[in-house]
């Protein structure tokens, strides 16, 4: 019976030792099951990338692992920048290091090798599929959020692209995996002139989309219940198609926007830019998922205010009961995704 | 082997395998499972569901279809996957405009990893000690958005990141609009709040603030004085000056005056005055700046080594101007 229970302990050890049934600890696929008649999405882990460690590999990999199905995975590197006659970004710890598009194209590389890995794992039990995102955002001024480095951004996407398809000789990877670019674009951060130029600049060079995970602030919204803010308007000399354009006018952009408030506000704005792009456009918006903040509002150093800290399935259900609380911007909600930091593993 | 033999073999298997399974970094993975009867048309309709919402003929549902059809590609999950040649994992030191301060850094650039729908920062200090590092960001915290009334409040937030106690503190400050970190003296930092002309004081050891009665703050180099916001060449002749900074030789004492002019255009002056009338300009230089910082903001004095001045402009760009020659010495580069 005393060794049944140890191998039971060391059984556990080893099974414990893959990252996905850690990851699944998150234990959310389950909560609103009963409640909506449409699939409901496995959450991925987005990161805010750090210099050190920077383990693509294992990122990927470990999502891989997870056994999550068909997934968005976002890296947020940060902020556009040039230095050394090269494009780039600053990274979010203190000291801002510099990372060359270069040095980001290698991690972004590194991912899908580790995501290509892991989904040999006879462990995995659901199809999967990994579109990778590699995000930078709209913050700074003095001009490096620009169309330059939107060009060169969009020039990043299309090498990796590429490079899917013609990894080298003997080198194979799953066409389970494809990459877009993307764009953490708060309207706070910057004007719209600046912004869009940005994207403009991404557009004018791929046929591969952008994906905007940003927000919506200040935009106006109206629960179904009554009440909201619908005479708001887009902060920071933002219009309504301003916005509209940035997250689906554009023939590349498509958005999967932060849903963190937890009293249904972000949900509503964005479903309110759906519903302003079929009255001005005719068309309304598809969006493609959506993405929270739990993983850095659990984190110790980063944390979250109260009110912004949706779950992952909590910010998808709030998503998808808004967008689908209109026929005319009703529409599936394939993914969900929430951010993380990594600057401790 | 007795049983105990057989249960130690065992043991050591299983922990073998976990320890293998934990620290294979997969540059090179073995095929063990190619085909998992997955419906690959059914993943790629899954996958591309959307795309049968936007309208035929369109470019961005064309994209859609050339993607969706680059899905139902072969090699879905190939047997055997090669990394290419290495590429070192690197990055390098950015040219952002820094201080250093009290033995750490002044960086003056406000991207931070909290969201902008809560924070707008301005700049932030860091100290690394051992595996510690304090982080403290000053800037606004938004209050009340997402309604007609949004506001802003004066924050700094501490950062502790440590392997014993990491955690975060965010402390308000009896103001309705961003403040930045203009130096650091033991234990006190000095905010100023640039929209409200107003300087305050947090002690980190008792975690209280106070607002000071100054208009204006020098801080001493060893080359000169950096007087903030200051009160006798504000507005000047059109200008909004942000600092000053105040040298002299055995003939002249010069001012060097970062600031904007009143239409946005970044402006730096180097004025000169008589050491024996003090109060008697003798001339004004007006530094030329290239065309790309020119509309970028306002410009402002970070510090002064021997006979460079750093100053900063936007989110952080470093600008290095040389006193003796009168010239810009580097600046921000455009593509």
């Amino acid at each position: 019976m005393k060794k049944n229970i140890i191998l039971v302990v060391i059984f556990t050890a080893v099974i414990y030792g893959y990252p996905q049934i850690t990851r699944s600890q998150v234990g959310l696929n389950t909560i609103y099951l009963p409640l909506i008649q449409t699939p409901i999405p496995d959450p991925s882990i987005s990161r805010y990338v750090y210099s050190s460690p920077v383990n693509a590999l294992n990122w990927g990999r470990n999502e891989a692992l997870a056994d999550n199905g068909e997934i968005v995975v976002i890296l947020n590197f940060g902020q556009p920048w040039f230095q050394d006659d090269t494009h780039g970004v600053l990274l979010f710890e203190p000291e801002h290091p510099f990372m060359s598009l270069h040095q980001i194209k290698a991690n972004l590389q590194a991912f899908f090798v580790g995501y290509s890995s892991g989904i040999n794992s006879p462990l995995i039990t659901k199809p999967p599929y990994l579109i990778l995102v590699a995000g930078t955002n709209n913050y700074g001024s003095l001009g490096y959020v620009n169309s330059s480095h939107g060009q060169a951004w969009a020039e990043m996407i299309n090498e990796i692209d590429y490079w899917l398809h013609n990894c080298g000789e003997g080198c194979t990877l799953s066409t389970y995996m494809t990459v877009v670019g993307g764009i953490d674009l708060e309207l706070d951060w910057n004007d719209p002139v600046t912004t869009k130029s940005w994207v403009n600049g991404y557009d004018s060079v791929t046929d591969r989309p952008y994906y905007n995970y940003g927000t919506c602030e200040g935009c106006p919204f109206e629960y179904p219940e009554g009440g909201g803010c619908p005479n708001c308007i887009p902060n920071n000399q933002w219009s309504m198609e301003d916005v509209w354009l940035v997250s689906w006018g554009l023939q590349s952009a498509w958005t999967m926007p932060e849903i963190y408030t937890t009293n249904r506000a972000n949900a509503y704005q964005w479903q309110n830019l759906s519903k302003y792009a079929y009255i001005n456009q005719r068309y309304s918006i598809v969006y493609v998922g959506s993405v929270t903040q739990w993983g850095a509002c659990t984190d110790p150093i980063i944390g979250c205010n109260p009110g912004e800290d949706n779950e992952p399935l909590e910010g998808w259900k709030q998503f998808y009961d808004a967008l689908n609380s209109t026929s005319i911007t009703s529409q599936s909600l394939p993914f969900a995704t929430d951010f993380m930091h990594a600057h401790n593993q | 082997m007795n049983k105990t033999q057989h249960f130690s073999v065992f043991v050591i298997l299983f922990v073998g395998l976990f320890i293998i399974t934990q620290s294979s970094q997969l540059t090179t993975a073995t095929h063990t499972d190619i085909n998992k009867n997955i419906d690959r048309t059914g993943v790629c309709n899954a996958v591309f569901a959307h795309r049968l919402r936007l309208v035929e003929g369109t470019k961005k549902r064309q994209m859609e279809d050339i993607a969706y059809e680059d899905c139902l590609q072969p090699n879905p999950i190939p047997q055997t996957i090669i990394l290419e040649p290495s590429v070192p994992m690197e990055t390098t030191i950015s040219n952002l405009a820094r201080r250093d301060v009290e033995g750490g850094v002044i960086i003056e650039n406000g991207l931070s990893p909290f969201p902008a729908t809560t924070y707008l920062f301005t700049n932030h200090w860091y100290k690394k000690t051992d595996n510690n590092t304090i982080t403290i960001y000053a800037g606004a915290k938004k209050t009340n958005q997402n309604s007609l009334t949004p506001q802003m409040q004066g924050v700094i937030l501490f950062i502790y990141n440590s392997p014993d106690n990491p955690r975060k503190e965010e402390y308000l400050l009896p103001i309705d609009s961003d403040v930045r970190i203009v130096d650091i003296q033991a234990t006190k930092i000095v905010l100023f709040s640039k929209i409200n002309k107003l300087f305050f004081t947090f002690d980190m050891t008792s975690k209280e603030v106070s607002a000071n009665l100054i208009n204006e703050y020098k801080r001493l180099t060893e080359w000169g004085i950096i007087t903030e916001n200051p009160l006798s060449v504000d507005r000047k002749d059109g200008f909004l000056i942000e600092n000053q900074f105040q040298y002299q030789n055995n003939e002249q004492i010069f001012k060097l005056l970062a600031g904007s002019e009143e239409n946005q255009k970044a402006m730096m002056l180097l004025e000169t005055y008589s050491l024996e009338r003090p109060s008697e300009l003798v001339n004004t230089f007006h530094i030329s700046l290239p065309e790309n910082i020119i509309y970028a903001g306002s410009l402002r004095i970070v510090d002064v080594q021997n006979n460079l001045v750093t100053l900063t402009i936007g989110t952080g760009a470093k600008i290095v101007f040389d006193l003796q020659t009168k010239q810009l010495v580097s600046w921000p580069q455009m593509p």
